[in-house]
């Protein structure tokens, strides 16, 4: 298909060779049609308009494998993405519509059925596609790896099924905030797409501890979950993912208030590959929880605890003992920890080459103490201090000279005014009157 | 460094609205440097302070982001740009509060709502919010006659269902309509005062309308001679209350208030004057402007009288004097002389509706509605009966005319004599000489 | 029409103290009623400072009205108004309050006295009445023996300090006012100017 479309444009682009500029006259047109190959849409659309040769090149479906119309997304009507989707026929593999407001079901029924090889779509925010687009996905695109559907929130459960009878490969779907998707859906999902690696259902908040079931019994491939503020999920929910899901690397349950310490001792009794775990507003666990989790998940790397509101200096201490690869930790509103937690994580073995973020803001007893004990951190680039009112500018000055590449933020303003953030202009171009 | 913590600042400011949905009030906190390690966003008792030292800093960078979530092509075609609806809805909040003007901003407010990422409710709030730190910007008026529109053609779209031609003229009149002309052309006429008919229901919420009075009037509350806040209050009538009776008569009686506590400010008084003038057109017969729209003259007449005496020396309260006795006369040559039109003719511009067919009045109407008016000028009926001598035309209606001018020269002459207020006495005797000038110029036309 | 203080103070050989203040700072913003305060004090003490004994004088300052009666024996009132708040009102409260107060707190406590030390509790009650200056109806019509006493005019603070005094000076060097009310009264300058 490839070699149709060049040799037709070379004959049909002969009679303007003269003209042409020495880059056209050097270069053969497979040559420039493999430069463009590597060009993004805004680049191809501008090199569409050079001239009536470089226009068949820079159109043909070869170049427009991956196509990002981000950019674009208030002017992206449906009639664009029909158009895309006949010109770029079964080269498209890769599409990102997100935020696409205007777009619906039928111009994706239209690309479904041109575009077959497609294998990662993104859809998130395109708020008026509804089950009828994942009907047409399910029918035409069995090679579908890698799904957003966030936030169009307009599809339900049947979706989902669509999607498990006819993408079996798929490995990444998110359905962030489409909160009427309940645990009918996931089963469903579960059953038929059993590569699943990574789920975000972030803001579903139907989501009960079954649908974890489900997930966990068929998807033993799971490394990512993501399940912030799905506020029904309780400690038997993540008792089945650890027990289903060995695999998982990454969990989020910020939001989930109704979990325990419970959650903690699951974790640590099944999923020791965790590397990030997300846990912001789930006040209720305690130091007694974080040192079963510390003790059996030694991989642990980015830990968000905000206003995990009980943990003491205790957590820091298990933390400091047993997760040697720590790198970015955040405990914003965890009131209860002073100088002597962060004079622990500062001794602990993350400390001298991994910890990088350290998050304290609204930690209103650490003082300029914890700063001192954070100086023999070499690989700290980031510190976050606003609000606590005990740190001091000196105390900060301190820590710069130790760290000179250190970012501290805190809401002491900078001396020099802040400089005036003109920019770049933004790329434009008439890619939709092109397309 | 500046970029994040005024990063910082704006997920504040976030966070504050969060936690106190409630925040009815906005200011400023003077604060030349940042003390302490502590976040310039307070709030107190539902009030939202920044401290001022943060806005050289939150300022640029939320008007930057503004600003790049607009951008114009080559060909002048609007692009907007990767930003969610979240950081733009913080970022139009951070320069809105400090720079109520910032139309772009509003716009993009406008999209949202448009784009349903920002209920119009919740938005009302907000600019009635930004109000309470600028009350005279009109682009933020401005703005919630956008939103109100908004919610006005949804409620009129989806509730009104009467005959289905009448039902497309409304829709039509308000997707169509221009700024001024709205919809209000589009409803059906209410009915006519004086066919005693009652008062048709509220053409509008009523919880909206008032949210939006009281809006008006704490804006005129917070800055003196706000006539943004009182032409927006018109605004409000005509378009959302549809200049119901029951409204204005309501508006008229709560800005009595207002207005004897404001005696200087001449934008309250100006209000009052549409709202006289709107209430003339409800009045069909003559019948009716007799015993509804004459008694509140007298109303209004005395009120005056009762605060031009209390308080000397205000130019407002004789300015609004001037056009509450024109209202009356225009109303007394309607009565008078149902058959020539000419006496109407320089009179105001709501005579068109006035002269829509009255019968004749029977007399003791005028003289009842006027003499409570001129209960303290006793010896006035003397002088209109010497004044009005020449006149053959009927003796009650122009007897009470008189009647009335008389007062109005008595309490001139009143005032000149007896007050110490030098500026009082300047101001009645600018207006004594403008009643004779009006006396000059009728005589010349009846003569 | 708004009145915004009333306050009594004592002043004896040029030295000027509060000895007792009431407000009504509703009508402005929440985070500015501090200073304001703290203004409305600072501009009362200075007129009294400036004023002879036995004066009757009002200042004009910007939007406001400061009315000041100092009685020959050194008590002062000031009452800060608006310009549409009627003068004679504004002087027949002045009198009434120092003659209350006078009958309420002994004189001997004047000379040391100061808010904590002195019980007078009646200045909220005075504002609150006499918001509406119809209240004193009856006072407006016994007003004659006040028209006996001139009442000097000052068309801004400026005009009643003495020579070579500037008011930024003074309020830069106030130990009454604070950092945040010297800023705001920047600012406020700073706004007034550019109109």
């Amino acid at each position: 298909m490839m070699m149709n479309g060049s040799v037709r444009s070379r004959s049909e682009v002969s009679e303007y060779m003269e003209e042409e500029s020495l880059i056209c006259k050097r270069l053969p047109k497979e040559l420039i049609l493999r430069i463009f190959s590597h060009l993004d849409v805004v680049s191809l659309c501008r090199c569409a308009q050079v001239s009536k040769a470089w226009n068949i090149l820079a159109l043909d479906g070869s170049n427009w494998q991956r196509v990002d119309l981000f950019d674009f997304q208030v002017d992206i009507e449906s009639s664009v993405v029909e158009h895309l989707s006949r010109r770029c026929g079964g080269f498209l593999r890769q599409l990102s519509l997100r935020g696409c407001q205007s777009v619906q079901d039928r111009a994706l029924e239209i690309f479904a059925q041109n575009c077959r090889n497609i294998e990662s779509l993104c859809l998130a925010g395109c708020k008026k596609i509804t089950n009828g687009t994942c009907n047409s996905l399910g029918k035409f695109s069995h090679k579908l790896l890698w799904l957003d559907l966030g936030s169009c929130s307009l599809i339900t459960d049947n979706a989902l099924k669509a999607l498990s009878d006819g993408c079996p490969l798929l490995e990444y779907l998110s359905i962030a905030w489409c909160d009427q998707i309940t645990e009918n859906g996931i089963e469903a999902l579960a059953r038929g797409c059993n590569k699943l690696q990574v789920l975000i259902a972030k803001g579903c908040i139907l989501l009960t501890d079954r649908a974890l079931k489900h997930l966990a019994s068929y998807c033993p491939l799971v490394r990512t979950l993501n399940l912030h503020s799905c506020n029904n999920v309780t400690d038997d929910g993540i008792r089945h993912i650890s027990s289903g899901c060995h695999l998982l690397e990454s969990l989020c349950v910020s939001g989930c208030t109704h979990l325990t310490d419970g959650t903690l001792v699951a974790l640590g009794a099944g999923c020791y590959q965790l590397r990030t775990l997300e846990l912001a507003g789930c006040s209720q666990f305690t130091d007694n929880g974080f040192m079963v989790l510390a003790r059996n998940c030694h991989h642990l790397e980015r830990m968000d605890l905000e206003e995990c509101v009980l943990i003491t200096d205790a957590t820091l201490g298990h933390l400091a003992a047993h997760c040697p690869w720590l790198s970015k930790l955040s405990l914003s509103h965890c009131e209860l920890i002073t100088d002597e937690g962060i004079r622990q994580l500062g001794t602990g073995a993350c400390a001298p080459e991994h910890l990088e973020v350290l998050e304290l803001d609204n930690c209103p007893l650490i003082t300029d103490a914890s700063l001192e004990h954070l100086m023999g951190c070499q690989s700290l680039e980031r510190i976050e201090l606003y609000d606590c009112q005990l740190i001091t500018r000196a105390g900060i000055r301190r820590l710069r000279a130790q760290l000179p590449n250190i970012k501290v933020h805190a809401y002491f303003a900078p001396v020099t005014p802040p400089p005036s953030v003109g920019g770049g202009r933004q790329r434009y171009c008439r890619c939709c009157v092109i397309l | 460094m500046a970029q994040e913590l005024a990063h910082r600042i704006l997920s504040d400011l976030s966070t504050a609205f969060q936690r106190h949905p409630n925040i009815d009030e906005v200011g400023f906190i003077p604060c030349p440097t940042c003390q302490h390690n502590r976040s310039p966003v307070v709030v107190e008792n539902n009030k939202l302070g920044i401290e001022t030292w943060c806005l050289e800093l939150i300022f640029p960078y939320a008007h930057d982001k503004v600003l790049r979530a607009r951008g114009r092509d080559d060909n002048g075609r609007k692009i907007k740009v990767s930003r969610s609806a979240r950081s733009l809805l913080e970022a139009t909040r951070a320069v809105l509060l400090v720079q109520a003007d910032c139309l772009t901003a509003w716009n993009i407010r406008k999209e949202l709502v448009e784009a349903e990422d920002l209920k119009c409710i919740q938005d009302l709030k907000f600019a009635a919010l930004v109000l309470t730190k600028h009350p005279k910007s009109s682009e933020t008026f401005a703005h919630r006659r956008w939103l109100l529109k908004q919610i006005v053609q949804k409620t009129t779209s989806t509730s009104l269902q009467p005959s289905p031609v009448s039902q497309a003229s409304h829709t039509n009149g308000l997707v169509a309509g221009d700024q001024a002309s709205g919809g209000a052309a589009a409803v059906p006429p209410l009915n006519a005062r004086g066919t005693k008919s009652g008062g048709a229901e509220l053409p509008c919420d009523e919880k909206l309308l008032e949210t939006e009075l009281a809006v008006c009037q704490s804006s005129a509350e917070r800055y003196p001679s706000n006539y943004y806040a009182w032409t927006h209050r018109a605004w409000v009538v005509e378009q959302v209350a549809r200049c119901h009776y029951k409204i204005l008569i309501k508006e008229l009686s709560d800005t009595r208030h207002w207005i004897s506590r404001h005696i200087s400010d001449h934008s309250g008084l100006q209000y009052r004057q549409f709202l006289i003038t709107q209430l003339a057109t409800h009045f069909r017969s003559a019948d009716a402007l007799q015993d509804e729209f004459l008694p509140l003259l007298t109303a209004e007449f005395e009120l005056l009288t009762d605060l031009i005496t209390a308080f000397p020396g205000h130019e407002a309260l004789w300015y609004h004097r001037r056009y509450v006795f024109q209202q009356w006369e225009s109303v007394l040559s309607m009565c008078k002389c149902p058959k020539s039109d000419n006496s109407a003719s320089s009179t105001g511009k709501n005579q068109t509706h006035l002269q829509q067919g009255h019968p004749e009045v029977p007399a003791e109407l005028y003289a009842h509605s006027a003499s409570s008016f001129s209960r303290d000028c006793k010896d006035s009926k003397l002088h209109a009966t010497v004044v009005q001598g020449n006149k053959k035309a009927k003796v009650d209606p122009a007897y009470t005319e008189h009647h009335t001018l008389q007062s109005e020269l008595e309490l001139c002459r009143n005032v000149m004599a007896t007050c110490r207020d030098g500026w009082q006495v300047r101001l009645a005797g600018s207006y004594q000489h403008w009643l004779q000038q009006r006396i000059l110029g009728q005589d010349n036309t009846s003569l | 029409m708004k009145l915004y203080s009333l306050s009594v103070l004592y002043k004896r050989e040029s030295k000027v103290h509060l000895l007792m203040g009431g407000y009504d700072l509703q009508s402005f913003g929440y985070f500015q009623r501090g200073s304001v305060k703290e203004f409305m004090v600072f501009t009362s003490q200075i007129i009294v400072e400036r004023c002879r004994e036995g004066s009757r004088s009002t200042v004009k300052e910007q939007e406001y009205m400061c009315h000041c009666y100092i009685r020959t024996d050194g008590l002062g009132g000031v009452l800060i108004a608006d310009h549409e708040y009627p003068q004679r009102v504004a002087f027949t409260l002045l009198n009434k309050v120092l003659d209350d107060f006078t009958q309420k707190v002994p004189a001997h406590l004047w000379p040391d006295g100061n808010q904590n030390t002195i019980n007078y509790t009646e200045l909220d009650g005075f504002l609150a009445k006499y918001q509406n200056p119809r209240e004193a109806d009856s006072m407006m019509k016994i007003q004659s023996e006040l028209d006996e006493t001139k009442i000097i005019l000052h068309k801004s603070i400026e005009a009643v300090l003495e020579r070579g005094e500037k008011l930024d000076d003074l309020v830069a060097k106030s130990e009454d006012l604070s950092v945040q009310s010297k800023t705001f009264y920047k600012t406020a300058k700073k706004q007034t100017s550019a109109v």
